[in-house]
């Protein structure tokens, strides 16, 4: 479903946030993908150290 | 030489099992008590209730993995502890009845010095009416929490997707059952992915699709939902759920306990006292978990089940079960070291320990009924216990007495999720998040419990690759190949 084919006026879907053709495009380019593949890479080893620090001796 | 008996192979026992052999090596014997034959990525089972991975994929044998590692393998299942021995003698002991090995139905005393549960949930289908007897899955709904299940579930699928495409018009629900069930993300990666899949197969417009679950709002997952960061804005979990919802044509009910499941059909209950009806095609709903129902006695043979177990059979360690109102939840109320307060030579890792409470905010509805979602105990955080768990063991064999316990709460770890949205290299989806801490602590972050620059959420296809990336990681690291321990839990 693209968002010209969405119905707003079904009450759940009215306070939503839908992208559009070129949003949705961006979510399969390779290139961009891969840049966002890194950026959360670089976050879960953020999160892996956190929890590493984290975990102490009692 | 001590002996450490872990009771469970999933993620947390065989964590705790393989490094507390690597380790302690030859000099101490580490048993694993497992019914199961084969380990299994449970992650990817949602592939399997599609159709786009096999069962081969996501299990293996876990017989030669122990063998060439050095573990004692017992197919069996633990029945009871015996944490101060019997009459007899002092020793402490579990009871176990085999499942395989050529030795079916047969029952042993295995004694320990240290004992680790870590057999996860058992998966209460007999709690909702018509969804099953006991732990076994009805006729009416499918599962995809075994590679089993989800293989059954695809069956359905595909034949609910030749209907479709004879023009037939079908209903899918998909969601939780009890009201007090939790693994809400799991239900949401399978809805996604169904959804995707019907519209691979061109079938879409003839199936209508409907969210079903206890959350309060979507997006809550049990965690109370999530603020999450990205680029430069904090937007709630809700809006991302609801509007991956909308984008998909999917409806939601919510604040929702499943009370009757039949054929075609099923009732529900929600907080606010509306009693209510759906008619489906094909459902999968949650079922709920408890303990799997290990008892416990004391040496002179009397029942102690509730000294170590919580009411809904997951054991009691160092957390704080004091019965208190939401407003006074802590984060310091959860358990930090996953000791038995009992015995100490005793742990529980992953699903098997009690958590102190919900993190979402709880619910009734007029009729006293619970609808308030299950604190998750996801992969990572599972693991990441059953390292700590080992870490303790070994200091404790190693160092005496005075030994220190590695202790990580829930509320001091983070967590890595990708949830999926549909398969393929080029047009699969998910959605990527990372969570800090698990449970909220509002003492630390005022406003959302939860530090906003470190939970962070996206969607793409950049998920499905990390996704299956992590699928080939996580079983490379569990056959214990080459490198097995740099790869974090
Ligand atoms: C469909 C689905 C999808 C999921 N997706 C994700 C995901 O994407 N990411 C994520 O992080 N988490 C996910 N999870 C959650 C994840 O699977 C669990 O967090 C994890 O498996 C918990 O590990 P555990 O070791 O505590 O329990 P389990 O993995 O369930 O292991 C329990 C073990 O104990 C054994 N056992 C049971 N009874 C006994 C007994 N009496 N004696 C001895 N052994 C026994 C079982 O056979 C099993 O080997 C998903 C769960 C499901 C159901």
């Amino acid at each position: 479903m693209i968002k010209e084919e969405l119905n707003f006026e079904i009450p759940q879907f009215k306070g939503t946030m839908v992208p559009g053709k070129f949003q949705r495009s961006m979510r399969h380019c390779i290139l961009l993908q891969l840049i966002r593949m890194s950026f959360f890479g670089l976050r879960s080893i953020g999160i892996i150290i956190l929890n590493i620090k984290n975990e102490h001796e009692k | 030489m001590a002996q450490i008996v872990i009771m469970g192979a999933g993620v947390a026992g065989h964590t705790t099992a393989t490094f507390l052999k690597k380790w302690l090596g030859s000099k101490h014997e580490v048993v694993v008590v497992t019914p199961n034959s084969h380990w299994n990525w449970i992650p990817s089972n949602i592939w399997v209730g599609v159709g786009r991975m096999t069962k081969e994929q996501v299990v293996f044998p876990l017989a030669p993995i122990y063998t060439k590692a050095g573990i004692d393998f017992r197919q069996a299942k633990a029945l009871s502890i015996h944490p101060e021995g019997d009459r007899e003698s002092e020793k402490p002991y579990i009871n176990i009845l085999y499942t395989g090995q050529n030795k079916e139905n047969q029952e042993e005393k295995l004694h320990y010095d240290y004992l680790v549960n870590a057999t996860g949930p058992k998966l209460q289908f007999g709690a909702t009416e018509g969804l099953g007897i006991d732990n076994q899955l009805g006729e009416h709904t499918v599962s995809v929490c075994t590679a089993d299940h989800a293989l059954h579930a695809n069956v359905k699928m595909q034949k609910m997707f030749e209907k479709a495409r004879a023009g037939e018009k079908q209903k899918v629900i998909i969601g939780t059952s009890h009201g007090t069930c939790t693994c809400q993300g799991a239900a949401f990666e399978y809805i996604l992915n169904v959804e995707h899949e019907a519209n691979r197969a061109g079938v879409r417009d003839n199936i209508e699709f409907k969210w079903i679950s206890n959350e309060p709002e979507l997006g809550d997952f049990g965690m109370g939902g999530m603020h999450l960061g990205n680029m430069g804005y904090v937007m709630g979990a809700k809006l991302l759920g609801e509007s991956l919802f909308a984008e998909r044509g999917i409806q939601w009910i919510l604040n929702a306990h499943v009370s009757n499941v039949e054929s075609k059909k099923l009732q529900y209950e929600q907080v606010d006292g509306n009693m209510g009806e759906e008619e489906f095609d094909f459902a999968m709903l949650i079922p709920a978990f408890r303990g799997v129902g290990l008892q416990a006695y004391d040496k002179n043979e009397n029942d102690i089940t509730d000294k170590l177990f919580m009411p809904n059979g997951f054991m009691r360690v160092d957390g704080d079960y004091t019965q208190k109102p939401y407003a006074e939840w802590k984060a310091s109320d959860w358990p930090s070291t996953y000791q038995s307060p009992l015995y100490k030579n005793i742990f529980a890792a992953g699903i098997a320990f009690a958590p102190p409470h919900p993190i979402s905010e709880p619910q009734q509805s007029p009729n006293g009924t619970v609808i308030t979602p299950a604190p998750p105990r996801t992969g990572m955080p599972a693991g990441t216990i059953g390292k700590a768990v080992a870490s303790s063991i070994k200091n404790m064999i190693l160092e005496g007495d005075k030994a220190k316990l590695h202790a990580i709460s829930m509320a001091e770890m983070g967590a890595i999720c990708v949830a999926s949205a549909g398969v393929g290299f080029k047009e699969g989806q998910a959605i990527s998040f990372t969570v800090y801490p698990i449970v909220k602590d509002f003492e630390k972050y005022p406003g959302t419990g939860r530090d906003t620059s470190r939970t962070y959420g996206e969607i793409g296809v950049s998920g499905h690759w990390i996704k299956l990336a992590l699928h080939y990681l996580f079983i490379y690291k569990a056959k214990l190949k080459f490198g097995w321990t740099l790869i974090p839990e």
